[in-house]
Order: structure tokens, then C-alpha cells, then sequence
């Protein structure tokens, strides 16, 4: 098995290669949140902290309100993803089920619809918003979000689909399956993973996302995360400790979520579905 | 899969009613920047809010914190849109656009008919004024200094602060040195801003036109017109240029920098002068012991002296359902006892009978900033976003040998004239 | 069929579509119109009542007055196709990389992977700016100890290397996404595809080209795609970083509309850039779907 060993080595060094890649300015960045500010703000920055402090950690925490804004902030990406989900995956089945010229014209209506730079559609969606009294609900963002996430979801689930080979479809069908029975027990286990993929892109976009939010929001009742972490730059400076403490609070939990997610829903579904 | 749709669909519908408040009491909206995480006159004004809300039931204040480019932007876009807060925190710049937007109140007869009015200088509420008309109650009045390292002065045998701007740059030669031994120079004696953000580069570019004795516009017969010379404009133009590359004496990689990278700069000892904002004694706190060392002085003057004058001013929203009542929370914040409460530790209060109180008389740090103010210029009085754009752009022009300083100061003059025709029009 | 056999079918498929239509048509239609109608006017935020009707001026001031338009497209066309060019390649290999069977922990890695994409960009333009200082930002520390002083600089400042600096941040925030999203397509490759061309003796170059591969090459083209569109009118990235600068090196066509719009408040002229980035994708997306389908349907 030397090939396997020499495989091995190869797959271990791009391992390591991928992860200083990601993570060295993630290294800085927590470091950071954990150094006294004399070793910040020092012409000798250290690499690894002399001393190790939890006050910035205190001050985000207390003074930030993190924890409510962090709230505020799963609420709505939660929401999104759930309102993405809903309205993509049942279309998209359908446009590789029934296909037509229409078809086409809608899908790619969808796709062009997103070419708009964001920027503009501020004030005019600021206007609706208003119009509605929608300004400082959860709703805004939920469906502002919605909007960007539908184009790139509704396209990436089709694909998937499109990746299904027909035959299973037919075995279902001559074994008596509706369309709708097909959708559930075939079609949607078989695409988890993308389905995964989608619901982790609307959750990233609404967590992450600056612009609507400071915008749409006013109150700190409905502030997210994203926007509330923005205001730790400092009024006249930027303060590193307080700032990259929120911004570490801020990543780890949605990091442990994807992991089990993906431990659960993928390895689950590599066990056994694709043999049906 | 059908229930799951209507699920969804009524807890949204609750969930939008149950944000939307029904309620007898009055929300008054605040926009500002003083974020209570760091600012300890952040966490002051909080108090006040809470104190004035047990004072006057009734009343809710909801406090929204946001930094200066973002606080811009949504101002601009809620206004737009017919929208806006009670209360809203802006820099003096903001005022000529703002007002011509349309979404800050005129105010001028509740000003005026104010008793308090008297204890602001004048100098402030020219820029809380344009056209005749007031829009707001500085709150925030500060000059810029000349920032400086005391101990590397010593070291050098420097003893005063430089004058003049042949000082200065002498000066500047002989702090920039190499302080540990290694061969390399690590101590620069001057740095500024020159990013193309043209936040506070426009703020230290016009200080250095202003001390060739040009103004940057002046208005005859209700026109505006550039108010230098291609010659005053090119003597800036070369100063930057002489301290970058025949002086040598700002940090490498320097060029472009924003106040991000220039106030780390000076914080972490790279650079011994800069000029800079009361705001620095922020670093009180934080930077302990390098804190002792700093001293501020008047700029170096040329002509004449002069410096930017900053000026922040708390109007109200022009679409705001409650402004009596935003008023009445204004002023009562921007009185004397409660202005100096919130304005202790980061920045100089606007109103002289707090000015003059002994917690500012006898800070020592705050001394230069209180003898800078004679010779604080505010902005000119109309929309300056372009005009900090050309300022910034012709500069990097310069800085990056693109362009000669006279090249520069003709493109300068060019430019504004352009920007001023659709201005004046 | 009968019409109201044709209604009913039309209902039955279409009746999925509801939600979409009802929040694009409900929220984009109406400013994408509104955009369009700007468009068509001078109209500056400060002068409200100096609108003025223009049609095609605002167009013709951008293609032939500007002297900043031509290269600012330059710069977005460039920053595009590198950004999206690079993320795909290191979203490939770094998908090919995790989903073999020797990675351990697999989790672990396949969560790490996400953290540059998840961490809102405002508090990454931060730390990167903080990073790329000159003399005492991270990197160029790094630099040093690792024997490579040399090479420090002022990432940002520099002319020569400002643009390539900011291509890799981008690069190095957006292609966790194409990571996840290939990883994900290369799960649903039946594995019995893999057993079998083993046992036919394939090596891995073979297995790549002829298996792996058109797996996931429909879904590459989707997210490629996706990705030109949203990197063309992307506007955080750079704009946090440089704010376009230094001397417009990083200028691209969203930060310039965003300076025209928000800071010069002359918002026809900003919206007529939105429509000029509007119709160039979708001319340039178009004429790339249908030679894609004519490729599909030759086949």
C-alpha cells in the first residue's frame, strides 16, 4: 500500500496548507482578543500573548449586548433560511419536472433580476419598507434577505436536481408513486447535502450581512449581530480587543452548528441513501 | 406540506404584530456614535438618558449607536425615503448637505429663544447655521493640535515644540533615527493622512492652506470662488512632498494612509509628531504609560496660523413625529451640568461655562487643544464631499510622483473650479 | 387541452412559485424600475428640485465624458474574472482535498474551512487592514521572522501591489463558498461510478476527467456564474479595504457608483452606472448561457 502512504502524505500536507491558509489571520484576530491592550497597541507586537486578558471578552459582552444582538441575529438567519428553503426547493422540483419554454423565461427572469447592484435598491426598498411599517421588524430583513438568497437558491437546487438520474424517477413512478410522493421520498433525501449548502448560504448572508441591516433597523430591539459588532470600532479609534472579542463571539457558535449539522445530516445520508 | 406553509406564513403575521408596540409612551429615537463599550462618555450619556427617563415618565429614549460613515449613510437613506430619528448626531460638514436635503429641522427660533444660547461661541454656532438658518446645538467643539512625543524630543534635544514650518521639518529630520541599534531607522518624525477615504486628510490639508493665508473658497456677490493661488496650493503641495521623499521623514508604505493606520502609527511610538484630536486622551486608559509622554502645541504656522476647528452638532430630524418633545431632551442633555458629565474624558465641550470648569482648566493634556481654539477655522460652508475627494486625489498625485506639486496645485484649482460650477448653479 | 384543463395544470405547477414571485415581484420589481426611471435624470439628493429630465445624458456623459468610467470597468472586469478565476480553483482542489476517504476528522476540517466566509466582512476588512500594515502589521512580522523581510512592504499603499492584495482577500473570503458547494456535488456522485473505474484501472487523472468531473460541472457553471455577478457588483470588499484608492487602483464600478450616489448625492448619474453594470451582465451572462445550451444541445 505505498501508493496509499504516498497519497496520504500528499493529502496531509494540502491539509496543512489549506489550514494556514484559512486560519492565520483568524489566529491574529483571537490572539488579539485575548491580549492586554499594552501588547496591542505595542511597536513590538507579539505573536503569541505575554498576558492574557478576558476584559475585552467582559466589555463586548456587557457593555456590547452581544448576547442580544446575537439573538436578534439567529432569529432572522434563521427565518431566512426557512423562508429561502420554502419558496426554492418546491420550484425548483417543479421546473425540472415540468419543463417548458416558460420555464426557462422564469428561470432566467430569476437569475437576471439579481444583476442589480444592492447598493441602489437602499432607499427605494427603504421607501417600501417604510410604506409597510415594516422598518425595525424582523420581517424587513427576513424578506429583504429572502430576496438575495431565492435567485442563488433557486438555481444551485435545480442543479442538484438536474443531478438526479431520471431512471429513479421512472422506478418510482412505475412503482406507483405521485409526484409528490416522489418529491419527498426520493428527490429531497437524495439532494441533503444540497439542500444543506443552500440553507447554509441564506444563514450566511443574513448573518453577515451589513448594509440592510444598519439600515432597516433602528432600535436595538431589532439590531444584528453584524451591526452591533461594527459600532466596536470605536467612536474616534478602533479598539482591536473589544472588536475581535465580539467578532470571535460571533463565528464560533455558528461553526459548531455546521459542524454537527453536517455530522448528522451528511454522514447520515452517505450511509444509506444512496443505495435506495 | 401544506400545514408547514401556513405555520409559517401566521408566525410571521404574529411575529410582525408583536414588534409593532402599541403603547402610550413616546419614543424618542437618538442617532449618534458614543458606543458605551468604549467610551466612557458613552456610558456617561446613557446614564443621563436613564435619568431623564425617570425623570419624565412618558418618555422612552431609544439609543442607536452607529460610527460616523455608516451614521452618514443612514441619515441619508431613511431621509430619503421620508424618514428619520428625533434626534440626530452630526458633524458640522454634514450641515450644508443635509440641510439642503431636506431632512434636518430649522430650528432657529427655538434657538433663539433659548437662555443657554449665550454660553456656546459664536464660533460654533456658525456651524451649526447656513443660509440664516440653525439646525442643530453644537455639542462637540474641538481643534486639532500638534501632537508630539515629549521623551523623543528630549532625546533629540529638542525643546519646544516647532513654530513654523521650517521647524517643523527640521525637527522631523532629527527625530527620524534608529532608536534600537539594529541599523534601521524605526522612529519617523511626522506622518498624515492621505487616504482616499478623505476623512481626516481633508482636515490636515486645509489647516497647511489656510497657514499659506489662502482660504479654499470665498464667496463674492453670492458666488463661490476658489480662494488660493495655484502658488499657495503648490507651497502645500511641496511641503507634503519635501516631508515623504526629500526629507524622509514619514513611515514607509505611508502614502494612502487613513486615521486608522496614522493614529496606530503615533500610538505605538513609530511616529513623534501628528497632528491630532482631543480624542487621543482616550488612550489615557488604555496606553498607561506612553500616555505620560504626550504633549500637544499649536500647529507650525507659515503666513499665519490656523487649524481645523471641529465642530459637532445634535439637530433634529426633519421627520420626526415628536420634536417638541426632542427638544426638550436636547437641551436638557446639552445643559451645563449634564454636558459636562458626558463630555469629560473624550472630547472638549462646546459651552464656555463648561469649558471653564476645573476638570478641563486643569487637565494638562487638554491645554493646547483650549489655546488652539482662537485659531480653529471650521470647514467652508457648503457640500465638501468632492472637494476632500480632488484634495485627497491630487495629493496621492503628488505623493506618488505622478505629478509635479505645481502639475498637482493647477489640477487642484481645475477641479474645484468644476465642482464649483454645478454648486453655484 | 381545454382551457380550464390548462389553467388547472398551469396552477398545479406554477402554484410553487407563488412565494418567489410574491417577494421578487413585491420588492425588487419596484426599485429595479425606480433605478432604471433615476436613470434617465439629473437629479442630485441636495437639489430636489432641480430635477431634470435627461433620457440618454446621464449615459452619455458616463461612456463618453468620464474620464474615470473606462478604466474603472476595467478594474471591475479584472478584479471579476481574477476573484472568481482563483476561488474555483482553490474551491476545487480544496473540495477534491477534503472529500477523499483519507481526510481524518472530516467535520473538523470541512467547518474550518467555512470560518473566512462566515465572519461578516466589516470586522475582516479590519483585521486585514490591521494585518497589512507596513513595519508592524502581522504579515510583514511574519515576513521577517520567516527570512523574508525583504518582501515587506505597505500591502495597501503600494501602487504595484494593491490590487493583487485586495484580489486575494477577496479570493481568500469568498471561496469557502465554492468549496461547500462542490463538496456537496461531489457527495452525490453515486460512489459505485468510482468502485467501478477503479476495478477498470483508471488512474486519477482518468477518474477526474471522465467521472468526478461531469459531476459537478453543472453545478460549477451555476456557481460561477452566480459568483461573476455578485463579484462584478460587489461593492463591501474593496470599498472597506481601500475605499477605491490609492488614485482609484482598486476603483471598481460599484464603489464608484456608491461615491456618486451617497457621498455627491448625484443619484441619477449613480443609478445610470447601476443600469450601465445591470445590462452588462445580463448581455454578457445571456450570450454565455445560450452558447452553453447550443453546446448542450449539439451534444
Amino acid at each position: 500500500m505505498k501508493k496509499d502512504r504516498f497519497v496520504k502524505i500528499w493529502i496531509w500536507v494540502g491539509l496543512i496548507f489549506l489550514l494556514i491558509f484559512v486560519l492565520f489571520p483568524f489566529y491574529w484576530m483571537f490572539v488579539t482578543s485575548i491580549k492586554p491592550n499594552s501588547e496591542i497597541l505595542s511597536s513590538q507586537p507579539t505573536l503569541w500573548p505575554q498576558k492574557v486578558t478576558l476584559n475585552h471578552y467582559k466589555m463586548a459582552w456587557v457593555y456590547g449586548k452581544i448576547g442580544k444582538y446575537f439573538k436578534n441575529s439567529i432569529i432572522i438567519a434563521s427565518m431566512t433560511v426557512v423562508l429561502s428553503l420554502l419558496a426554492v426547493v418546491p420550484a425548483a422540483y417543479a421546473s425540472i419536472i415540468y419543463r417548458s419554454q416558460v420555464m426557462n423565461i422564469i428561470s432566467s427572469f430569476i437569475l437576471f433580476l439579481q444583476m442589480f447592484p444592492g447598493i441602489l435598491l437602499l432607499i427605494p426598498l427603504y421607501i417600501l419598507m417604510k410604506n409597510y411599517q415594516l422598518i425595525d421588524t424582523y420581517t424587513a430583513l427576513v424578506i429583504s434577505y429572502s430576496t438575495f438568497t431565492i435567485p442563488f437558491c433557486y438555481l444551485l437546487t435545480k442543479s442538484y436536481f438536474e443531478g438526479i438520474p431520471r431512471e429513479l424517477f421512472e422506478a418510482a413512478r412505475i412503482d406507483g408513486c405521485s409526484d409528490n410522493g416522489i418529491f419527498v421520498k426520493i428527490a429531497l433525501p437524495l439532494i441533503l447535502p444540497g439542500i444543506m449548502v443552500i440553507g447554509l448560504f441564506s444563514f450566511v448572508l443574513a448573518w453577515c450581512d451589513f448594509m440592510f441591516a444598519n439600515t432597516f433597523s433602528n432600535s436595538e430591539a431589532t439590531r444584528t449581530l453584524t451591526v452591533g459588532i461594527s459600532t466596536l470600532q470605536g467612536v474616534w479609534t478602533v479598539e482591536w480587543g473589544p472588536l475581535m472579542a465580539a467578532a470571535s463571539i460571533a463565528t464560533i457558535p455558528i461553526l459548531i452548528i455546521f459542524s454537527l449539522a453536517n455530522k448528522y445530516i451528511i454522514e447520515g445520508l452517505t450511509a444509506g441513501a444512496v443505495k435506495g | 406540506m401544506r400545514k408547514l406553509y401556513l405555520l409559517i406564513i401566521v408566525s410571521m403575521v404574529i411575529l410582525i404584530m408583536s414588534v409593532s408596540v402599541f403603547s402610550q409612551t413616546i419614543t424618542l429615537q437618538v442617532w449618534d456614535v458614543f458606543d458605551p463599550v468604549t467610551s466612557p462618555d458613552a456610558r456617561a450619556r446613557e446614564e443621563l438618558f436613564k435619568q431623564y427617563e425617570e425623570e419624565n415618565p412618558g418618555i422612552k429614549i431609544e439609543h442607536n449607536v452607529i460610527v460616523y460613515a455608516d451614521l452618514h449613510d443612514k441619515a441619508v437613506v431613511s431621509g430619503a425615503a421620508g424618514s428619520g430619528p428625533d434626534i440626530l448626531h452630526m458633524l458640522g460638514e454634514w450641515i450644508p448637505e443635509f440641510s439642503m436635503m431636506g431632512i434636518i429641522e430649522d430650528v432657529t427660533d427655538k434657538v433663539n429663544s433659548w437662555e443657554d444660547k449665550q454660553y456656546f461661541p459664536d464660533s460654533t454656532w456658525d456651524v451649526a447655521f447656513y443660509n440664516g438658518h440653525c439646525y442643530g446645538i453644537p455639542s462637540i467643539a474641538s481643534p486639532r493640535v500638534l501632537l508630539y512625543r515629549k521623551d523623543y524630543f528630549d532625546s533629540v534635544g529638542i525643546t519646544n515644540a516647532p513654530t513654523t514650518w521650517d521647524e517643523m521639518k527640521e525637527d522631523a529630520k532629527k527625530l527620524t533615527r534608529d532608536t534600537t541599534g539594529d541599523g534601521k531607522t524605526d522612529v519617523y518624525g511626522f506622518a498624515f493622512c492621505s487616504s482616499s477615504d478623505a476623512i481626516r486628510g481633508p482636515q490636515e490639508f486645509l489647516p497647511f492652506l489656510w497657514q499659506t493665508g489662502a482660504e479654499w473658497v470665498i464667496k463674492e456677490n453670492e458666488i463661490w470662488k476658489p480662494g488660493f493661488t495655484i502658488d499657495q496650493a503648490q507651497e502645500v503641495f511641496q511641503l507634503y512632498y519635501d516631508l515623504v521623499h526629500t526629507l524622509n521623514v514619514c513611515p514607509p508604505g505611508s502614502i494612502g494612509w487613513g486615521y486608522l493606520e496614522m493614529d496606530n502609527a503615533f500610538v505605538v511610538g513609530q511616529t513623534a509628531m501628528c497632528h491630532n484630536g482631543s480624542w487621543m486622551q482616550h488612550y489615557e486608559e488604555n496606553a498607561g504609560e506612553i500616555f505620560k509622554n504626550w504633549g500637544g502645541a499649536k500647529m507650525p504656522a507659515n503666513e499665519n496660523s490656523a487649524t481645523y476647528f471641529e465642530v459637532k452638532v445634535e439637530g433634529i430630524g426633519k421627520f420626526s413625529k415628536n420634536k417638541e418633545e426632542a427638544w426638550k431632551l436636547l437641551t436638557w442633555l446639552l445643559a451645563k451640568d449634564q454636558m459636562a458629565k458626558h463630555t469629560a474624558g473624550d472630547n472638549l465641550p462646546s459651552r464656555t461655562d463648561v469649558i471653564s470648569l476645573p476638570q478641563f482648566q486643569e487637565d494638562t493634556f487638554k491645554t493646547p487643544f483650549l489655546e488652539a481654539i482662537s485659531d480653529g477655522k471650521p470647514y467652508p460652508k457648503l457640500p465638501m464631499a468632492e472637494s476632500n475627494k480632488l484634495m485627497m486625489n491630487e495629493l496621492q498625485n503628488v505623493l506618488y510622483q505622478k505629478k509635479t506639486p505645481e502639475q498637482a496645485a493647477q489640477d487642484l484649482l481645475k477641479g474645484l473650479e468644476d465642482i464649483l460650477i454645478s454648486i453655484n448653479e | 387541452m381545454a382551457t380550464i384543463q390548462r389553467i388547472r395544470k398551469t396552477i398545479y405547477v406554477y402554484k410553487y412559485f407563488v412565494i418567489i414571485f410574491i417577494l421578487i415581484g413585491g420588492l425588487m420589481l419596484y426599485p429595479l424600475i425606480d433605478g432604471f426611471y433615476l436613470s434617465l435624470y439629473q437629479k442630485n439628493l441636495m437639489y430636489p428640485a432641480k430635477e431634470k429630465f435627461l433620457l440618454f445624458g446621464n449615459f452619455k456623459k458616463l461612456f463618453f465624458d468620464d474620464p474615470m468610467f473606462w478604466l474603472v470597468f476595467k478594474n471591475s472586469l479584472i478584479f471579476t474574472v481574477a476573484s472568481v478565476g482563483f476561488e474555483y480553483l482553490l474551491g476545487l482542489s480544496s473540495a477534491l482535498l477534503l472529500n477523499s476517504k483519507h481526510v481524518p476528522m472530516k467535520n473538523f476540517f470541512r467547518g474550518i474551512v467555512l470560518l473566512p466566509w462566515i465572519v461578516p466582512i466589516a470586522v475582516n476588512s479590519l483585521n486585514w487592514k490591521w494585518m497589512l500594515l507596513p513595519e508592524y502589521g502581522y504579515i510583514n512580522i511574519v515576513l521577517k521572522v520567516l527570512g523574508f523581510g525583504n518582501l515587506a512592504r505597505g500591502w495597501l499603499t503600494d501602487l504595484k501591489t494593491v490590487f493583487p492584495t485586495v484580489i486575494l482577500v477577496n479570493v481568500w473570503r469568498s471561496f469557502p463558498f465554492f468549496t461547500v458547494v462542490i463538496l456537496a456535488a461531489l457527495t452525490l456522485i453515486p460512489k459505485d461510478l468510482f468502485e467501478a473505474a477503479q476495478i477498470d484501472g483508471a488512474n486519477r487523472w482518468q477518474t477526474f476527467r471522465h467521472i468526478t468531473f461531469p459531476g459537478i460541472k453543472g453545478i460549477s457553471f451555476v456557481i460561477i456564474t452566480l459568483h461573476i455577478v455578485w463579484t462584478f457588483s460587489n461593492f463591501d470588499v474593496i470599498y472597506l479595504l481601500t475605499g477605491g484608492g490609492p488614485l482609484h487602483y482598486t476603483e471598481v464600478l460599484p464603489t464608484y457608483l456608491y461615491q456618486q450616489g451617497f457621498h455627491f448625492f448625484k443619484i441619477g448619474y449613480a443609478c445610470s452606472i447601476g443600469v450601465f453594470i445591470f445590462l452588462f451582465l445580463v448581455v454578457t451572462i445571456g450570450f454565455y448561457f445560450t452558447k452553453i445550451s447550443s453546446i448542450q444541445e449539439a451534444k
